[in-house]
């Protein structure tokens, strides 16, 4: 990598690696070496199989945990803790959202935590719901909405302080396939309207090649960077069009022999 | 086959049992099983906690308890959240203070009532310190397994979100181990009346246990009143069991456990 990429990147991960309870007899290494760059505005998908470190990854690059060796750099800054300007959505809504708090209280959270006034939150609150579909629901307890709807609020949530990354951790899994496909178009739209950069962690290989930019195919445990591919769908996407498209098909079989088990 | 919903079965019941409870005792005495000098009958305790009610010492006697009680409680709360959230964060200073916490619960308060009446005489500092060391311990621990079974998610959002220090503790550590706080609370309580009343009692403190003693004293013309009190004590502590548990239903109502409490009242009533 060149010094002028590194400068404009988001993100930049080069060489990591976690080992969980390193040193002792239970060593795991989860990741051996890591290495990839996100660019201002992108949307990245990491994939891999199951039980690759995919969320050891994005744990580390939130700044949740810290790697064993290599270095992660969020806007050419080292990464200790999770930076301001970092939005996470977790896949378990139901335990991300609090339930003792409402959708209102929760979204405004990291508001009140990042000093804003309490006369400008509530406008913000509302901004932000409305940005992912939803009114009115900021009196309601997120344990009265649906699964599709709590996520919606939890996404909400990291927007509401206008983020410069948005790191997701497969967070559509959780919801039926109808729901999914909304979140799916929401996200994009969500994207294209606030032109904020997107790194979402999937082991679903359609929804990587539907949402991405570019996608980044983790191998199996402990992970390297198997390879990294380009998805050249353009910005406009739909559902039916995209997913039924040459392209999609041949990055989907180009995908799967990547991922697949027994090929290596 | 499921109980009938209608709201006045759920009172009529317990009213009943009550009732034939009292019959019973009134019969047991009247009949002369026992003998009425050691235990007066229903008629003539009710008639002592009648006459009781309308004097100012029974008034003042369960202020002195209630104040015994709450000023424990507050003490017992504010130290235990505090000492509790403290341990459950710091590995070290836990396993440091597990045999101490665990010694110290394990010392029965009434043991240490000598000792307390000797340094700090009757008073409400005795009684408040008595009741302290009862309810204390068990609350502590309570706090600790609360925190500590905090939802790993949880904490990340929390970490996620940038909420950390004060608005951490009050907005997202004590909100989630409250479960186990009111549980706390709710044992803490009950150790704390019960300890006012035997610090009352055999420490001589103001209060409801000091005028069951004295009513015990006065022969036995005064043992109606001595159960009046004793009664009392009792309705006192169903009182405080019952505003804990009104208590636990306003302040969890967004918990699992309050939800499907509402959830199967209204399949009940539908």
């Amino acid at each position: 990598m060149t010094i002028t990429q590194t400068d404009t990147a988001v993100l930049a991960v080069d060489g990591l690696r976690k080992i969980y309870n390193e040193g002792t007899d239970q060593a795991n290494m989860a990741i051996d070496r890591v290495s990839f760059l996100v660019e201002k505005g992108e949307f990245v998908c990491i994939v891999g199989p199951s039980g690759a470190g995919k969320t050891t990854l994005l744990r580390c690059i939130s700044g949740l945990a810290a790697p064993s060796a290599g270095s992660i750099a969020f806007e050419g800054e080292p990464l200790d803790s999770v930076p301001e300007q970092l939005g996470l959505v977790f896949q378990d809504y139901s335990r991300s959202l609090y339930p003792w708090f409402t959708n209102g209280k929760n979204v405004a959270l990291p508001l009140a935590a990042r000093g804003v006034p309490k006369s400008e939150r509530a406008q913000r609150v509302t901004q932000a719901l409305t940005s992912v579909g939803l009114g009115h629901v900021e009196k309601k307890y997120p344990w009265e909405l649906s699964g599709g709807m709590q996520q919606r609020v939890a996404i909400a949530r990291s927007l509401s302080y206008r983020p410069e990354l948005l790191l997701m951790d497969e967070p559509f899994a959780s919801v039926d396939a109808q729901t999914r496909f909304d979140l799916e178009d929401l996200i994009l739209k969500v994207r294209r309207e606030l032109g904020i950069t997107v790194v979402l962690v999937t082991h679903d290989i359609d929804e990587a090649i539907y949402l991405s930019d570019r996608i980044v195919v983790l191998s199996k445990n402990p992970s390297v960077v198997k390879e990294v591919v380009t998805v050249p769908l353009g910005a406009e996407r739909s559902q039916v069009e995209t997913r039924s498209s040459e392209t999609f098909l041949e990055l989907r079989s180009h995908l799967l022999s990547l991922v697949m088990p027994n090929d290596d | 086959m499921s109980m009938p919903a209608h709201g006045w079965i759920r009172w009529i019941l317990p009213s009943l049992t009550v009732l034939v409870v009292l019959l019973f005792w009134e019969l047991v005495t009247a009949a002369g099983v026992v003998s009425p000098l050691q235990f007066p009958s229903m008629t003539d305790s009710l008639e002592a906690l009648w006459r009781e009610f309308g004097s100012e010492r029974l008034w003042s006697a369960v202020g002195a308890t209630m104040l015994g009680w709450l000023i424990g409680m507050v003490i017992t709360i504010v130290l235990g959240l505090v000492v509790g959230t403290a341990l459950a964060f710091n590995g070290f200073a836990r396993r440091s203070a597990a045999p101490v916490i665990e010694l110290f619960k394990a010392i029965p308060s009434i043991a240490i009532l000598p000792l307390v009446i000797l340094v700090l005489g009757s008073t409400l500092p005795m009684k408040v310190f008595l009741i302290c060391f009862a309810a204390f311990w068990p609350f502590v621990i309570q706090v600790i397994y609360g925190v500590q079974s905090m939802d790993p998610v949880v904490l990340d959002t929390s970490r996620a979100l940038g909420v950390r220090g004060p608005r951490r503790f009050f907005w997202v550590s004590i909100p989630s181990a409250s479960p186990y706080l009111v549980t706390g609370m709710r044992i803490a309580s009950a150790q704390a009346l019960i300890l006012s009343i035997v610090a009352e009692i055999v420490g001589g403190a103001e209060g409801i246990g000091r005028n069951i003693l004295l009513a015990q004293n006065s022969g036995t013309t005064a043992y109606p009143t001595m159960y009046a009190y004793i009664i009392v004590a009792g309705l006192l502590g169903i009182l405080l069991t019952g505003a804990f548990f009104l208590m636990e239903r306003r302040v969890m109502h967004w918990h699992e456990s309050q939800r499907n409490i509402r959830a199967s009242s209204k399949v009940g009533r539908a």
